[in-house]
C-alpha cells in the first residue's frame, strides 16, 4: 500500500502525465467524432489513435526512471523491487480507467449517443486504453529506453495491420488479425500485455541497476 | 550485532572482464565516522551499490545491521543512503521526491518538513529540483538519506560540488550524527576532506582494503618520530644535530626534518652551538600524508610481488 501511495504521488509530481492522459482523450475524442460523421459505429474506434500518446506516458513512467537515474533512488526503496512494477501498474490502470471513460462518455455525447455508454463497446474502449497501457509499461521495463520501447510499441500496435494488406495467404492473414494487438480479441491483448508486464518484472528484478 | 553497523565481507565483482572487487571487507561501527577513502575507480561505488542491492556481489556478503538489505521491508528506517545527487526527476519539487520517498516507507509528511529544515533546504523545497545547483542536490539527497532516522548514514562523495560553508555544516552534521550513535560511512577520493572529520579510515585501491584503521593512529605512524626546525642558518644546523647521530634532511628553504632526536635534546643542541632558530617542534603528518605513504608502499608491495 506504501508503495502503490508512493507511486501515485510520482504520477501526479510531475507534469508529464497530466498533459499526456489530457492528450490521449483529446484525440480519442476528436477523432472518433471525426470517425462518426463517416460511420456512427465508429464513434469508439477514437481509442485506436489515442493510445499513441498513452502509450507514450507508459513508457515514460518507468524508461525516465532510467535516464535520470531516479531508479536507483526507486529501488533503494523498495528493495524487493516487483512491488514496484505492479504499483505503477495498479496507478497508471486507475488513471487510464478514468481518463478512458470520460474520453468514451465524452465522445457519446457529442455524437448524440450518450445512453450508449454502459454499453459492453464502451467498456471494450475503456480496457483496450488500459491494456495498451500495460503494455507499453511492460516493454519499457524490458528495454529501459524510451525511444526504443516506444518504437517496439507502436511497431506491435500498427504493423500487423499493415502488413495484413500484403499477405494473400488468407490463413496466414487470419492467424495475424487474430493475435496482434491491435485487431486481437481482449483476451488475447490482454496475455500479450500480462506477458510484457512479467518479463519485464522479471529483467527489473535480476538485473545489477 | 547493533542495527548500527555495516559489515561488508569478501565482496568479490566483475563486470565483464573487469574486475572491480577483489574481497573487500571492512565493517562500520556506530559512533564513529568511517572514512571510505580511494583513487576513482578502486570500487567505492561498487561496494555501496553491492550494500544497497543494487548490484548482486559475485562472491561475499554485505550486511546492514546484521541483514542483507534486501531482506529489509522499511530499508530507509535502516540504512540512509545518498548514492547520486543527481538521481532525481528535474520537473519534481525538493519537497515532492522527498514525500513519495516518505510515503514508500510509511513516514508521514511531517517527517518532509524536518528534514526539509535539518538541511536547509526549506526555501528552495517547492522549485523543481533540476534547478537546483550540485550542492542543493546534494542536500536534497543527504535529506532523503536522513528521512526515516536511521541508524546508518552512507553517502558517496557527499562534499563534491558543495561550497566552503556547506563542506563546514555536512563535516559538522556528520560529527553530530555519530555523536548520537549512528554508524556513518562516508566515501571520498581526497583525504583532506576526512581530516578532522573521521574516526576511522578504510583506505582501498583495486578493489580491496589496503588500510583499514583509526585515524589518530594512521597520523602517528605516518608522523613518526620526526621534528621540524625552522633556521635560516640550515647548514650550521644540520651539522650540529648530525654529530649527535640523528638523521637531518633539508625539506625546504629554512627547514629542517630531523629523525632519531628527542625535542629537548635538539634544543639544547642547538643551543649549545650557538645556531638561531625560530621554530622546533614534533612533525605531525596530515590525513593525506598518511595516505600517500600508504598507497606508496602499497603501489611497492604490488611491483615487489610480480618482480
Amino acid at each position: 500500500m506504501n508503495v502503490i501511495r508512493a507511486e501515485w504521488t510520482k504520477l501526479r509530481t510531475t507534469p508529464g502525465p497530466a498533459w499526456l492522459l489530457l492528450a490521449t482523450a483529446a484525440v480519442s475524442v476528436a477523432t472518433g467524432v471525426a470517425l462518426s460523421a463517416v460511420d456512427t459505429r465508429l464513434a469508439l474506434s477514437g481509442v485506436y489513435v489515442g493510445q499513441i500518446p498513452l502509450a507514450v506516458l507508459s513508457v515514460v513512467i518507468i524508461s525516465s526512471e532510467y535516464s535520470t537515474g531516479l531508479i536507483r533512488t526507486t529501488l533503494t526503496a523498495v528493495p524487493s523491487r516487483w512491488p514496484v512494477l505492479v504499483a505503477k501498474a495498479l496507478v497508471l490502470t486507475a488513471a487510464v480507467a478514468v481518463t478512458g471513460s470520460l474520453a468514451v462518455l465524452a465522445t457519446l455525447l457529442i455524437t448524440g449517443s450518450g445512453q450508449a455508454f454502459l454499453s459492453q463497446a464502451s467498456a471494450r474502449a475503456v480496457f483496450h486504453l488500459i491494456l495498451i497501457a500495460l503494455l507499453s509499461l511492460g516493454t519499457a521495463s524490458l528495454t529501459r529506453d524510451s525511444a526504443v520501447a516506444i518504437g517496439t510499441v507502436l511497431a506491435l500496435l500498427y504493423l500487423p495491420p499493415l502488413l495484413t494488406q500484403l499477405i494473400t495467404n488468407p490463413v496466414l492473414r487470419r492467424l495475424l488479425d487474430q493475435f496482434a494487438p491491435m485487431t486481437a480479441h481482449p483476451a488475447i491483448l490482454a496475455l500479450w500485455s500480462a506477458t510484457a508486464l512479467s518479463a519485464g518484472t522479471l529483467m527489473v528484478r535480476r538485473r545489477d541497476t | 550485532m547493533t542495527d548500527a553497523t555495516i559489515e561488508v565481507d569478501g565482496l568479490h565483482k566483475r563486470y565483464g572482464a573487469a574486475t572491480a572487487l577483489r574481497g573487500m571487507t571492512f565493517t562500520a561501527r556506530p559512533g564513529r565516522v568511517t572514512g571510505f577513502v580511494g583513487p576513482n575507480g578502486a570500487g567505492k561505488s561498487t561496494t555501496m551499490r553491492i550494500i544497497l542491492g543494487l548490484h548482486r556481489a559475485d562472491a561475499g556478503r554485505a550486511l546492514v545491521g546484521g541483514r542483507p538489505y534486501r531482506s529489509l521491508r522499511h530499508p530507509l528506517r535502516h540504512l540512509g543512503a545518498l548514492l547520486d545527487a543527481s538521481a532525481l526527476h528535474p520537473a519534481r519539487s525538493g519537497r515532492n521526491h522527498l514525500v513519495w520517498l516518505a510515503q514508500s516507507q510509511g513516514l508521514g509528511r511531517s517527517r518532509v518538513d524536518e528534514v526539509l529544515a535539518q538541511v536547509g533546504l526549506e526555501s528552495a523545497a517547492r522549485r523543481a529540483a533540476g534547478g537546483y545547483s550540485l550542492g542543493m542536490r546534494q542536500r536534497l539527497g543527504i535529506a532523503a538519506a536522513l528521512l526515516a532516522d536511521p541508524p546508518v548514514v552512507m553517502l558517496d562523495e557527499p562534499f563534491n560540488g558543495m561550497d566552503p560553508e556547506g563542506i563546514v555544516w555536512l563535516r559538522d552534521f556528520l560529527r553530530a550524527l555519530a555523536g548520537r550513535q549512528r554508524a556513518v560511512l562516508v566515501s571520498s577520493h581526497l583525504m583532506t576532506e576526512l581530516q578532522g572529520m573521521a574516526d576511522q579510515v578504510v583506505v582501498v585501491g583495486r578493489g580491496r582494503v589496503i588500510a583499514d584503521c583509526a585515524v589518530a593512529d594512521l597520523i602517528a605512524s605516518a608522523s613518526g618520530d620526526r621534528l621540524r626546525v625552522r633556521t635560516s642558518a640550515t647548514s650550521l644546523a644540520a651539522a650540529a644535530l648530525t654529530s649527535t647521530g640523528a638523521q637531518v634532511t633539508e625539506t625546504d628553504q629554512d627547514l629542517l626534518s630531523v629523525r632519531g632526536l628527542p625535542v629537548e635534546r635538539a634544543v639544547s643542541v642547538l643551543a649549545a652551538a650557538g645556531v638561531p632558530f625560530s621554530e622546533l617542534a614534533p612533525h605531525r603528518a596530515t590525513l593525506e600524508e598518511a595516505y600517500f605513504d600508504l598507497t606508496r608502499d602499497a603501489v611497492d608491495y604490488r611491483s615487489g610481488a610480480s618482480s
